[in-house]
């Protein structure tokens, strides 16, 4: 007996090395992996498992959105984790905050007199602060770091239909001129303008032939005014100021509106409210390599390998998740705007809104917006500054989406650019 | 034809190359550009008792190509091929066999160089050069003509505007609203001489002008174009900038040209006996120089989504012919040419309208815009007696007053696909024009336009010359 004892006890011993090693039915909290992917196949086996990540994550389905679960689940979303990598900004934008962050006053929906950094920083602002919601969004618009000046020469704006896939293409360059927050291009940390300028905003079309030359200008105000609008047109070859009252318009043929350009691009003064939701571990999309379009490579597959172009809906992204630490926002528009409410979740290291949910005025899921933050050098002193490398606003009413991927082009404070470039006759120069 | 085999196998090269279905055709690392279209139209008359009866067909290929030569220095070169045939009424009216031939000739549609320094843009060559915002007719607009012939004025400008060799010069001024410059026109008088004025379809083509009442003898018609030369050049100087006022940004520009009245004056030589036909009215037609100050103003008013666009040109001594049988015996006496000169005031209006309220959308998640135009022209020194008519001695007369007004709105369905748009235009001495249609958008490289042109009233002015023109216009492009 005693041998038969003795075998039993090594077949014991085998079968708990065995499933330490290989996973096991008897597991109930499993550790998932950088590089494991989950997808609507095995969203039941690892819901409950948790993923650290270096980052103390936690349970993959509290990481997660109810609304990015039923796009795992009903729509052919795949999370692949990565590990958590930190991002810090860059030492004049820490400084600038030390600064000035936490020096400002809410008056009603207002923030004025703001010169630089991120005004309330995160660790100040109480869930419990009925202006914490105003706060977070003051923080969205001002903090983010995306340079003082930046150019775009190209990204490639792909339409999709939800049952036929890629539907047309458009190519467009993009430029960015900021006038408050300025850490590094001088003049810092305030380019002074006697009409109060936050930013200039140039936006050209180069493919395909019926849009070539399109280019349209925003300039913008640090207050509640709207913005000033022109655009070129080369089907008659001339400048055309344009109404900037419609800022809740969808941008041409896309799914996005002006509005949610970087998710949320609005005059927190022209909304009706903001609620501070709080502040949680979530997997989102950060740290994305900035190549995300292979424009060199033949076929659209090939140049898009950050999207799932061959699986219905083909518009989800492809992308690495990591855990980090997310502060959500509920932002409530006016009433006359498309969107009866609109959820952001806002990166805490990035300042950048990564995830966004839009809903009708029925109060009904309508759209759900995934941006991947990419840091990247900047051309004159390598500091690294956060771009969007990708986006993808997705209609899951009207079963269409609009996505962009950047290639590599994308150059934050470009060396011989300055204010003067961001010119209305420029649109005419760039549109032949 | 030559041309036309030599721009198709180039076309078939560049076609052929293997470049990226999805993407401006790209080389030497993107210095060399190069893009275009091939497009089709076809045009039947739907106002000649038979409907869809065949007005003509044609055919077009353009080729754009831009070369950059260093960071500062960019050739742009585009080139365009067109045949067109015509159908059976129009051959009956005897429009020359060779007339739209013609337009191939014209292969070289714009080639110039550009030098960028900082702040300085220096164009030079055969280019357009747009003044003005305005939309079915000009203000503004007066540095390059037109070639009405094509489908008078319902094309994109950019395709019937008549390039011509020019310095073009552009100082941007810096200010923090960047909207400053100052801009150069010289014309060294190169061109063609028809392509310095306006070009209409022949009687009996397309989109010809009504005819006029038959004259009452024989008329012998010589036309006069501007000659080339220096002396013949043309040139303007604008400056644009902006101010802000009761907190609006009002955007601005002041304006000179010097340059060549867009259409013809008849100059009356006397009749003569002529051994065959007897007698004949010697008739010329010539063109006068003209002399333009203008301005425009341009500001937004948010709280009514609208931007507002008023423009204005102040033309000294344009050429008007007269009713040698109904003026004054003052008049035709001190002008025995049959035409004499005022002083006119252009000006005109627009407002346009871009609404967020969910009624004015039509269903489509983005706005239309609407917009309504007026046109005005006020003769200076204005005299009944004097009995001026409008265009180059074709009845009716001029008013003192002229008013045109235009509308036009169009929408965006199915995320930009499918847009439909609608134009009217009412000339207020008696005429109309409804213009529906739609434009339809296929993938990257399919563009499909159908429309209706219809006009109404007798009257000849600036619409009604164009009645017995309605039609109906397939447009079918693939770009590339």
């Amino acid at each position: 007996m005693s041998w038969l004892r003795q075998k039993i006890w090594v077949l014991m011993v085998f079968l708990v090395m065995g499933s330490i090693l290989f996973g096991s039915p008897f597991k109930l909290s499993a550790q998932l992996k950088e590089g494991d992917i989950i997808s609507k196949d095995n969203w039941e086996q690892v819901k409950g498992q948790t993923f650290d990540g270096g980052f103390g994550g936690g349970k993959i389905e509290e990481m997660l959105t109810p609304k990015l679960i039923e796009q795992i689940v009903n729509w052919n979303l795949k999370i692949r984790l990565k590990n958590y990598q930190r991002y810090e900004f860059p030492i004049e934008c820490q400084e600038l905050t030390k600064k000035y962050g936490g020096t400002y006053k809410l008056e009603g929906k207002r923030l004025p007199g703001y010169i630089a950094g991120i005004p309330f920083p995160w660790e100040t602002i109480d869930p419990k602060d009925p202006k914490a919601g105003w706060k977070a969004i003051w923080n969205v618009l001002y903090g983010r770091q995306i340079g003082d000046q930046m150019v775009t020469p190209k990204f490639g704006y792909v339409f999709i239909d939800g049952k036929r896939g890629v539907e047309r293409m458009q190519h467009g360059e993009w430029a960015n001129y900021y006038y408050k927050n300025r850490s590094k291009v001088p003049p810092v940390p305030v380019h002074e303008t006697p009409d109060n300028l936050y930013s200039k905003n140039l936006l050209f079309f180069v493919y395909p032939y019926d849009i070539r030359g399109l280019g349209m200008m925003a300039i913008k105000y640090d207050d509640d005014r709207n913005q000033q609008s022109y655009a070129y047109l080369r089907s008659v070859r001339r400048i055309r100021r344009l109404s900037s009252a419609a800022w809740m318009d969808p941008i041409g043929g896309t799914d996005q509106l002006y509005d949610d350009q970087e998710i949320y691009d609005a005059r927190p003064e022209w909304y009706d409210d903001f609620k501070y939701l709080g502040r949680k571990k979530m997997l989102i999309t950060r740290n994305l390599p900035y190549v995300l379009w292979k424009e060199d490579e033949k076929g659209i597959y090939e140049q898009f390998p950050w999207m799932d172009l061959r699986t219905p809906p083909f518009w989800q992204p492809l992308s690495v998740w990591e855990p980090a630490w997310v502060h959500v926002i509920e932002c409530i528009p006016p009433s006359y705007h498309p969107y009866s409410k609109k959820i952001i979740y806002v990166d805490e290291e990035e300042c950048k809104p990564l995830l966004s949910e839009m809903y009708d005025r029925k109060g009904e899921f309508w759209k759900f917006f995934h941006v991947g933050g990419s840091p990247k050098p900047d051309e004159q002193w390598g500091r690294k500054f956060v771009l969007s490398a990708n986006g993808h606003i997705c209609d899951y009413q009207k079963m269409h989406a609009t996505a962009w991927n950047n290639p590599a082009s994308f150059v934050i404070n470009p060396k011989g650019i300055s204010e003067d470039y961001f010119t209305v006759e420029r649109l005419r120069a760039a549109g032949k | 034809m030559r041309k036309f085999l030599g721009l198709m196998v180039l076309l078939f090269l560049l076609v052929s190359h293997p470049f990226k279905a999805s993407a401006v055709i790209s080389l030497l690392d993107g210095d060399i550009k190069l893009d275009g279209y091939m497009r089709t139209w076809l045009q039947m008359w739907t106002d000649h008792g038979q409907a869809a009866n065949f007005a003509d067909f044609r055919g077009t290929l353009q080729l754009e190509g831009q070369f950059k030569f260093t960071e500062n220095t960019l050739l742009v070169a585009i080139l365009r091929g067109t045949r067109e045939s015509l159908g059976n009424y129009s051959r009956k009216q005897g429009v020359p066999d060779d007339y739209f031939d013609e337009n191939f000739d014209d292969c070289v549609r714009e080639l110039y160089l550009e030098i960028k320094y900082p702040g300085l843009t220096i164009r030079a060559g055969r280019q357009q050069v747009i003044w003005g915002e305005t939309d079915f007719f000009r203000t503004a607009d007066i540095i390059n003509p037109i070639d009405f012939s094509w489908r008078s004025f319902l094309e994109d400008w950019q395709d019937i505007r008549i390039p011509n060799w020019m310095l073009f010069i552009t100082k941007e001024i810096p200010d923090s609203w960047g909207r400053g410059a100052m801009e150069f026109i010289w014309k060294p008088g190169i061109d063609d001489a028809e392509d310095v004025v306006d070009k209409f379809a022949p009687t009996g083509a397309p989109w010809a002008i009504r005819p006029g009442p038959p004259a009452p003898l024989p008329v012998a018609l010589s036309v006069e174009y501007p000659g080339k030369g220096l002396t013949n050049g043309s040139g303007g100087i604008r400056y644009l900038n902006q101010f802000s006022m009761l907190g609006r940004f009002f955007n601005y520009s002041l304006n000179y040209y010097y340059g060549w009245q867009e259409g013809p004056v008849a100059d009356f030589r006397g009749i003569y006996i002529d051994p065959v036909l007897g007698p004949v009215i010697d008739l010329g037609l010539k063109y006068k120089r003209a002399r333009v100050i203008g301005a425009t103003l341009n500001f937004s008013i948010d709280e009514l989504e609208s931007v507002v666009r008023v423009e204005a040109g102040y033309w000294k001594d344009r050429g008007y012919n007269f009713d040698t049988n109904k003026a004054d015996l003052r008049t035709r006496l001190n002008h025995p040419e049959g035409f004499l000169t005022k002083d006119l005031l252009r000006y005109s209006v627009g407002w346009d309208w871009t609404p967020s309220q969910w009624w004015t959308k039509w269903g489509s998640r983005q706005a239309w815009m609407y917009s309504i135009q007026l046109f005005q022209d006020f003769i200076i020194d204005y005299d009944e007696d004097e009995y001026i008519l409008r265009t180059a001695g074709y009845p009716p007369r001029q008013h003192e007053l002229e008013t045109v007004i235009t509308f036009f709105c169009n929408g965006h369905y199915w995320f930009d696909r499918i847009q439909p748009g609608f134009a009217a235009g009412y000339d207020i001495r008696g005429s109309w024009m409804w213009i529906p249609s739609c434009n339809f958008i296929y993938g990257d490289h399919w563009r499909a336009k159908i429309e209706w042109d219809g006009f109404n009233g007798k009257k000849y002015n600036n619409i009604g010359y164009l009645s017995s023109n309605d039609m109906l216009c397939l447009k079918l492009t693939y770009q590339f």
